[in-house]
């Protein structure tokens, strides 16, 4: 069987901090589970930016047994956030983005566009970037 | 050979021949010299990048009872005041009352002049707060309200430096990380910023500024503005290759014109991390192609134009002269460079791909006739130097 790759932005209530899920995923579901960033605080609303790597069914499975807790999954939305409006496309950050998440699109037009799948959250490019274009969801 | 008359009247007419800078190489390398300088009108070069010496002359009309503003702030950004009663200067670098700058080392610098200036050009309303000693005509001594760019009389920006010639590359090579206004740069050549449109940048294609001069017509962030004097530390006395194009900052322009008239896109507050605030503005220059020497200039590359790569943990700081290396753009925007053996990432601050934009957008301007050129009324010298600071007692001695 092949192994998948999932990306998913976990956003929990303060209610489930304190129960291990992500253990439960890796013992139940055998599954890999890569954090890139993760802020969770007892009482508060956290979040959690991973990656799930397994067999299909048990990725399926497993996703299916974290939202039993009062967890929202988001597989769209990366916690990193490149704003197409506030980029000018200088450039400037791609000497700080450590995986090609940010590139330029085309050579012609030098434009620099974002791919969520590259990006790991190192945050480099919110440090870095003068036009504020890029930023975190938390 | 042409005049500016000549091709006003063709752009007029609707029948002017307009390209790029960048589009010019090819074309001309196919004509040929002469015969594209017979065809072609104007070249419109341009350059989108931050800009620290800019800001804007606002006028606010006056409150009921008047007021004669001493001190002014714009969404507590302070303007200087110390000009007539309601009219103020909004500088690009000032930073926002109470922001902590470096003191929590590197600052953020989330928020200042050229952020203030980037929400009047998009129209977004902002807190005008203002005090006075008052006196017998102009009593009022305090007032806070809300104002758009609509109520104001004027929102003229004067920039004293925009579109230097040609600029430093910056690196670090020291064994600590730096943050300077050419962004964050890592230790031991890690990495490094340029900051120019190179081909496409309008006094790179200009070098002896023979058709660039005071009274030259641009168009600022979508404004029709023109060129109102040399821009400060304007230096043509400069290193230069074969070519005339300068391998160092040299030359630089003072522009103006009308903020009610920009466009939102062009005009863009910047935060340095470490270093402070600014603004980032679209500049758009037409070149008149009256002999076919005006065109040649036009025709230059990126692989022509050097840069002098500066080590911005001592050198550039301590007014020195160690050049560590001379980059063509082309090896630049190439996205990595081999300095003394070692590789080093590249990155640009200047963004070629609006400066693209904003050549094409002045292109069909100029070919719909809206956009004329106009006749320098001084050139700028071409062998003025630039003065240092030499700190010294009263009466002179060094």
């Amino acid at each position: 069987m092949s192994k998948i790759t999932k990306r998913v932005l976990l956003t929990f209530s303060g209610s489930i901090a304190g129960k291990p899920v992500v253990t439960e995923l890796i013992r139940n579901y055998d599954l890999e589970i890569n954090i890139f960033r993760a802020s969770i605080t007892p009482n508060a609303e956290g979040h959690m930016a991973i990656d799930v790597t397994g067999e299909e069914k048990m990725v399926a499975e497993g996703l299916k047994f974290i939202e039993t807790f009062d967890v929202n999954i988001n597989k769209m939305k990366n916690s990193l956030v490149w704003d197409e409006n506030k980029c000018v496309s200088c450039g400037n950050c791609l000497s700080h983005c450590p995986t090609d998440a940010l590139y330029i699109h085309d050579e012609t037009t030098r434009e620099v566009r974002f791919n969520g799948e590259k990006c790991i959250a190192c945050m480099s490019c919110v440090r870095n970037c003068p036009f504020g274009a890029c930023s975190s969801l938390f | 050979m042409k005049t500016y008359e000549e091709i006003n009247s063709k752009i007029e007419s609707g029948t002017a021949v307009v390209l790029t800078a960048d589009e010019v190489i090819d074309y001309v390398d196919r004509k040929g010299l002469d015969e594209a300088a017979a065809e072609i009108d104007v070249v419109t070069t341009a350059t989108f990048g931050p800009m620290c010496s800019s800001g804007c002359f606002l006028n606010f009309g006056h409150s009921k009872p008047k007021m004669r503003m001493t001190e002014v702030w714009l969404d507590d950004v302070s303007a200087y005041a110390g000009i007539a009663a309601v009219d103020v200067y909004l500088g690009a670098t000032q930073l926002r009352h109470n922001d902590p700058a470096n003191m929590y080392y590197p600052g953020d610098f989330l928020f200042g002049g050229g952020h203030v200036i980037e929400k009047l050009v998009a129209g977004e309303e902002v807190q005008l707060f203002a005090l006075s000693y008052g006196t017998d005509e102009y009593p009022l001594k305090e007032l806070r309200s809300y104002i758009t760019i609509d109520d104001l009389n004027q929102a003229i920006m004067t920039n004293p430096r925009n579109c230097y010639q040609n600029y430093n590359v910056a690196i670090n090579c020291s064994d600590k990380a730096i943050h300077t206004y050419l962004g964050k740069l890592n230790p031991n050549m890690k990495n490094l910023t340029y900051c120019s449109a190179g081909q496409l940048s309008p006094l790179l294609n200009d070098p002896y500024y023979k058709t660039i001069g005071v009274g030259s017509s641009v168009w600022l962030a979508g404004a029709h503005g023109h060129v109102y004097a040399e821009g400060t530390q304007f230096a043509s006395a400069c290193e230069r290759g074969e070519n005339g194009v300068p391998s160092e900052g040299a030359g630089t322009l003072a522009l103006t014109g009308d903020m009610k008239q920009m466009t939102p896109e062009f005009v863009r507050g910047v935060s340095f991390k470490g270093y402070g605030v600014s603004l980032a503005l679209g500049v758009g220059i037409p070149i008149p192609i009256l002999n076919s020497d005006i065109l040649k200039d036009c025709t230059v590359r990126d692989s022509e134009i050097f840069a002098p790569v500066i080590d911005y943990s001592s050198v550039y700081p301590a007014r020195g002269s160690d050049v560590v290396a001379k980059l063509s753009y082309e090896q630049l925007r190439s996205g990595k460079v081999e300095i003394n053996g070692k590789q080093v990432l590249t990155a640009s601050l200047s963004s070629y791909s609006k400066a693209l934009k904003i050549a094409e957008m002045l292109k069909a301007e100029i070919k719909q006739g809206d956009f004329m050129l106009s006749k320098p009324y001084q050139p700028f010298p071409v062998d003025k130097g630039m003065k240092p600071l030499n700190i010294k007692d009263r009466g002179g001695r060094a």
